[in-house]
């Protein structure tokens, strides 16, 4: 049975248009012409437990407006769900007790003090064991390299550091669901992978269900067999990343590094050249050429190096929106 | 359990707040300093005005001190136990900070109010309930226990009334986001409830004691000890606190399902 179940799920918000200047804001309070906005717009899937999603999109495309639903943050304009079997609106404490959000643009910590000190505030909001909770907090500080930070206040961390000390606070109560909003933004690459490789082992070992939404394709590429892809509201594609990379994508790219210079219009004929410089090249080649043209690269030239790839996940998404 | 953890939860954040006060030395002393002053403020005002009259409407000096009294202490109280966290709800709405109110096993409303509390509001208590004691010893005539009694019945009663006023406007916020005119008009109505009612016109009177009822809030326990109380003033203070309180909870429910959060 589907630990995550969302059915027809729609939000919309009213908003009021206001002209620009003075004048504008003089008519505003006299009359406001009132627009309605889908941020989600009849969406339905089910989620089993223990999988790692990825919700993928452009901003405004309602990723993070279905997280919210699904966290209890808002109430929906119609439709279903429910999380653990809990309809999370309700907001029942035996749903909130196993599951957590952590919104990459928002604190959950207290800013002017130690993280330490926010840890101990969920100790006692999720009613952790004194043990266990200094059993948890060790483990954290190790897998995540921290632990020493945690006396530091929170607003002299870095933004990784911060990060990690963010999502230490959310999974202290081990929550089976957890929603990830952009937990990379703005991170350095180091501090990403940090991340990335943590969440990889806290899925494994703990079975928990993950949905991430995130602008960095790395994230969802490293973590996500499964990936939603959202846009205007609408859910555009669910399912395997690498059936929508092979659905979406009817080309690979050859990276061929040559032993001795080799000249651009030489290589057209094997497909689009898409980059080069005399010792390396990059084509665009059709998926089904791609055998054929890399044993032709092979005989023709001295080859250091072939590299066959898929496109870039960025490019496939941007390619998902274009259709 | 469920009282004993949320015990556990107030003195925990109580604990984080003092924390964040203690970081800077500078703003204690301002704000310990700033109380103190305020609380002196009054009774120079009182003092003087009695220099030169006996009465104020009628009203003796101790009677004068025991309103002052009971407002410092009614406002006292709704500073420490909600109304920071009720007062910057509209912020954090504002913001999106609402959000994470919403996610945990705690009541948001709970979270808002006495989560924010802040140890340092207890400093000038005991200033507060000296006062008390001062006023009590100088009015005219003594309260009788029954009176005394009925005086710390209405003095809850109060308190229940300042909290649900300050929950109805914090759940305006959830439409508004804007409503700092209406936290302006209570706090000037509650300084303006430390004078003796009488002063005010009827219409004026009977609207901010039994509609808006800023004024019965001190009015009600303080002249209950003056002995100068209607017999009816426990069912009012009943009536008033129970219909208040009920239309916040309303509001606040209502207000948390209307919740949009913010982008970003």
């Amino acid at each position: 049975m589907a630990i995550i179940n969302v059915q027809h799920l729609t939000k919309t918000y009213v908003s009021y248009k206001k002209e620009p200047g003075f004048l504008g804001t003089l008519k505003s309070i006299g009359r406001r012409e009132k627009k309605i906005v889908s941020a989600v717009n009849d969406i339905s899937f089910q989620i089993e437990e223990g999988e790692f999603v990825g919700f993928i999109g452009p901003n405004g495309a309602g990723k993070t407006t279905t997280l919210k639903m699904l966290s209890g943050i808002l109430w929906p304009t119609s439709g279903e769900a429910t999380v653990m079997g809990h309809v999370p609106w309700k907001r029942e404490a035996r749903f909130q007790r196993n599951f957590a959000i952590v919104l990459g643009q928002k604190n959950q910590l207290w800013w002017d003090l130690p993280a330490h000190d926010s840890f101990l505030l969920n100790k006692e909001i999720y009613e952790i064991p004194e043990k266990e909770f200094k059993k948890r907090l060790k483990q954290f500080g190790e897998l995540l390299n921290i632990g020493h930070l945690f006396t530091v206040p929170v607003n002299r961390l870095s933004l990784g550091e911060r990060m990690k000390c963010e999502l230490i606070n959310a999974l202290l109560h081990e929550p089976k669901v957890l929603f990830l909003d952009e937990p990379t933004i703005g991170l350095d690459v180091v501090s990403q992978k940090a991340i990335r490789d943590f969440l990889k082992k806290w899925n494994k070992e703990h079975g928990a269900t993950i949905i991430l939404t995130s602008h960095a394709m790395a994230d969802v590429e490293a973590l996500c067999e499964r990936v939603m892809v959202i846009g205007d509201g609408t859910l555009k594609y669910d399912g395997p990343l690498e059936k929508l990379v092979q659905s979406v994508a009817d080309h690979k790219e050859i990276t061929v590094t040559f032993t001795e210079p080799v000249r651009r219009d030489d290589l057209k004929a094997f497909g689009r050249v898409d980059r080069h410089s005399s010792l390396q090249t990059t084509l665009h080649v059709s998926r089904k050429d791609v055998p054929v043209v890399a044993k032709q690269l092979l005989e023709k030239f001295a080859v250091a190096d072939l590299l066959i790839e898929e496109i870039a996940i960025d490019e496939v998404i941007r390619q998902v929106f274009k259709q | 359990m469920g009282v004993k953890r949320y015990i556990r939860l107030f003195r925990q954040a109580a604990v984080n707040r003092f924390a964040l006060y203690a970081a800077s030395r500078a703003d204690l002393v301002t704000f310990i300093f700033g109380k103190l002053l305020r609380l002196g403020f009054f009774v120079i005002l009182a003092v003087s005005l009695f220099n030169h009259t006996n009465t104020i409407v009628g009203y003796s000096e101790g009677q004068v001190l025991m309103l002052f009294a009971m407002m410092n202490m009614i406002d006292m109280l709704t500073q420490a136990l909600w109304y920071r966290g009720m007062y910057n709800i509209k912020d954090w709405i504002r913001r999106g900070k609402f959000d994470m109110f919403l996610v945990q096993p705690v009541s948001p409303l709970f979270k808002t109010a006495a989560m924010q509390l802040d140890l340092f509001d207890f400093i000038t208590l005991p200033v507060g309930i000296a006062y008390i004691i001062v006023a009590w010893t100088m009015l005219p005539t003594q309260p009788t226990l029954l009176m005394a009694i009925s005086a710390a019945v209405l003095f809850l009663f109060s308190i229940v009334i300042a909290f649900s006023i300050n929950l109805c406007m914090a759940s305006v916020a959830f439409w508004t986001t804007e409503n700092e005119s209406a936290w302006a008009l209570y706090r000037d109505s509650v300084y303006v409830a430390r004078f003796p009612i009488e002063i005010f016109p009827n219409g004026f009177r009977a609207f901010f004691t039994f509609v808006i009822p800023v004024l019965a809030i001190v009015s009600f326990p303080a002249k209950t000890l003056m002995g100068l109380a209607s017999p009816h003033v426990l069912l009012w203070g009943a009536i008033i606190a129970f219909a208040w309180l009920a239309l916040g909870l309303t509001l606040w429910r209502a207000g948390l399902r209307h919740y949009t959060s913010a982008s970003g």
